[in-house]
């Protein structure tokens, strides 16, 4: 008797293990690879080089620390019949690279086999890396490196180079930058971004210290204090797969931003 | 306690329990339309973009292949149809004539070498591809948040709500085959 009920329990259960897995299965259209430990360059490909690795890594890293912004760089083998623009946004979108609501994550995806790459660009960064200044920067210093199988090289300028003018949205400079320059003529560069709410903020700061004795910010330093206490315990927690060292994705979106081209 | 007492209690908690999962449908329905609601603005905007992108390139173009007339009446229509377009589906059918057109107009480019080196063209035709791969994807979200949305209002039982609140089907944003022809455009009716 108590066989029988036990053999329907658990016939239940996985019945519902069958389905459950049923339902995830169907949804996987494309295989992404997991985040590397490297974090800023995932190089599946196996094709750049010690000194670059390091150089872009250390870059990459920099530039988060001062600015949120995440810059990745993945190189896989094929893309298997795969429009490099589609699978380009869904890896973007899978990892969430970026600051989620900020949108600033930046994507280089080179597929050594196809020959091709692209540039996605997160919609936060889109307004300081337009298409056509993407292009050109692929063009000009990825390019001929990648033909001439310079693969970390050509990486690491283009790399270089896109940091360089994040760091400039967030009114920053990074020190392990090559400065690299564009050869040709300049973009127009305008930085419209309004000061308003650092105002507000400060407003609301001010306020608080005058009529409230200060118990907002005390409450803010609070919760500043006690995360950061909490936060070492957090890492690898946005990707699949762990991120090593540096912390996980930020759960950032694309909308298709950026260009792509070949070599 | 009085079985009476017992059952107006055990009423009430049903009453309740009956109101909350329709303000939580109804809230559901609500959040999924409005998802629909920002893909479809997502799209008009990067539609927007194109047509935006569309005279300076049709000027630049004209410059070195002003005898192609053909090519850019094509296109001036195409951008009208999409400008007057009032259903997704009409404004999916116009989007595809207007690709349709663009890209014979890419081809023709083909033949003239100078305006291919021409940086202004350059940059005008990556940012063109740029809103086109923008559009697809914007397309591409619009039309999940569709699915999701219309599976919620059709399944049981949110559909009470639905119908209760009249929440309408939405329409997928489709091109229908043989939408990439551009109509001619009779001015005279």
């Amino acid at each position: 008797m108590k066989n029988i009920r036990d053999f329907r329990r658990y016939s239940s259960l996985i019945l519902i293990v069958i389905l459950l897995i049923g339902t995830f299965s169907v949804s996987a259209a494309i295989r992404y690879p997991s985040p590397t430990s490297n974090k800023y360059l995932n190089d599946y490909a196996g094709i750049v080089d010690e000194s670059s690795s390091k150089q872009i890594i250390a870059l990459g890293n920099e530039l988060e620390r001062q600015t949120g912004a995440q810059a990745i760089i993945v190189t896989i083998d094929s893309l298997e019949g795969v429009p490099i623009e589609d699978y380009a946004n869904g890896l973007f979108r899978k990892w969430g690279i970026g600051q989620k609501n900020k949108d600033n994550g930046l994507l280089i995806l080179l597929a050594v086999k196809d020959k091709t790459w692209r540039v996605e660009v997160g919609r936060g960064l889109e307004g300081r890396l337009p298409d056509a200044l993407t292009n050109r920067v692929m063009v000009e210093l990825g390019k001929d490196h990648f033909i001439a199988g310079e693969y970390g090289l050509g990486l690491t300028k283009t790399y270089s180079v896109f940091c360089d003018e994040i760091a400039t949205e967030y009114g920053v400079t990074l020190t392990h930058s090559l400065h690299v320059r564009l050869p040709v003529q300049n973009h127009t560069s305008t930085q419209h971004r309004s000061s308003l709410p650092y105002f507000l903020i400060i407003g609301l700061l001010v306020i608080d210290l005058l009529f409230n004795r200060g118990r907002l910010i005390g409450f803010i330093g609070q919760m500043i204090f006690w995360s950061s206490l909490s936060g070492g315990n957090r890492n690898g927690r946005g990707g699949p797969g762990g991120g090593g060292g540096f912390g996980g994705f930020g759960g950032g979106s694309s909308n298709g931003g950026g260009s792509s081209g070949g070599w | 306690m009085k079985s009476g007492t017992k059952w107006i209690i055990g009423i009430i908690v049903i009453i309740v329990i009956i109101f909350g999962w329709g303000i939580m449908s109804y809230n559901g329905l609500v959040s999924s339309e409005q998802q629909v609601d920002t893909a479809k603005s997502n799209i008009d905007t990067q539609l927007q973009r194109r047509s935006d992108l569309i005279p300076n390139l049709v000027s630049t173009v004209k410059g070195y292949a002003g005898q192609e007339k053909e090519i850019f009446t094509d296109i001036a229509n195409a951008r009208a149809q999409l400008a007057g377009a009032g259903t997704v589906p009409e404004q999916a059918n116009a989007n595809a004539a207007l690709s349709n057109a663009l890209s014979r107009l890419l081809l023709i480019v083909e033949n003239y070498p100078e305006l291919k080196s021409n940086q202004n063209f350059q940059d005008l035709s990556i940012q063109l591809e740029g809103t086109e791969n923008r559009i697809a994807i914007a397309r591409q979200d619009y039309n999940t948040a569709v699915t999701n949305y219309n599976t919620k209002r059709r399944r049981f039982p949110t559909n009470i709500i639905g119908n209760l609140f009249g929440f309408e089907a939405r329409e997928y944003f489709e091109a229908s085959t043989g939408a990439e022809k551009v109509p001619v455009v009779d001015f005279n009716y």
